[in-house]
């Protein structure tokens, strides 16, 4: 069970990176695998921007 | 011993992969100066936008940009330089999260829903739908 968590937790941090693959120097091949976003913690820094626009200062 | 392997595993990937770690929180990481100019001018036009808004000239459009409802030259003026300067600030956000282009499609409806939420009563605000409607 704990094998299956640890496993499908690594999946999940894979699944957001970027993986370069160089074949060729000349031609670099970057391929983008799926971006997580959290929208919940986005919210709160879209809120907290446009505060800040609201009320001045950076 | 087998469980710890699989712990150490996922630590060492955890390390590997910073932009996982750092998700969650999106505030800008640093200000640099075409941010700091954006957040200065938006907020130096923050009274004038709001002011377009209460008369139904403009309205927040569902992806988090100002869309122009009654067309004329000055408030496409300040419609350009609203968005244009709201541009900056998402894609200092992809940029510095490293979301990649295909994030900017999320940042900018994030935006758009809070926009929606902090729009005043009569202001007009686009729906996911693409209707308008008065708050």
């Amino acid at each position: 069970m704990r094998h299956s968590i640890c496993f499908l937790f690594l999946i999940f941090i894979c699944a957001g990176c970027t993986v370069k693959a160089v074949g060729d120097p000349n031609r670099p091949i970057t391929i983008n695998a799926n971006v997580i976003i959290d929208i919940r913690g986005l919210k709160q820094t879209a809120s907290g921007i446009e505060d800040m626009v609201a009320k001045g200062g950076v | 011993m087998g469980v710890r392997k699989w712990i150490g595993i996922t630590l060492l990937t955890l390390l590997a992969c910073p932009a996982v770690l750092h998700a969650g929180a999106y505030d800008l990481r640093e200000i640099t100066p075409p941010v700091k100019e954006a957040f200065s001018n938006r907020h130096n036009r923050y009274g004038q936008l709001n002011a377009l808004k209460a008369q139904g000239v403009i309205g927040e459009t569902h992806h988090g940009y100002v869309h122009m409802l009654q067309p004329s030259a000055e408030t496409k003026a300040i419609v350009d330089a609203e968005n244009r300067d709201r541009g900056i600030i998402y894609r200092a956000i992809l940029a510095q999260h490293e979301l990649g282009p295909q994030g900017l499609a999320g940042v900018e409806i994030t935006f758009g829903d809070v926009q929606r939420e902090k729009a005043s009563p009569g202001e007009l605000v686009q729906m996911p739908s693409g209707e308008w409607v008065k708050k």
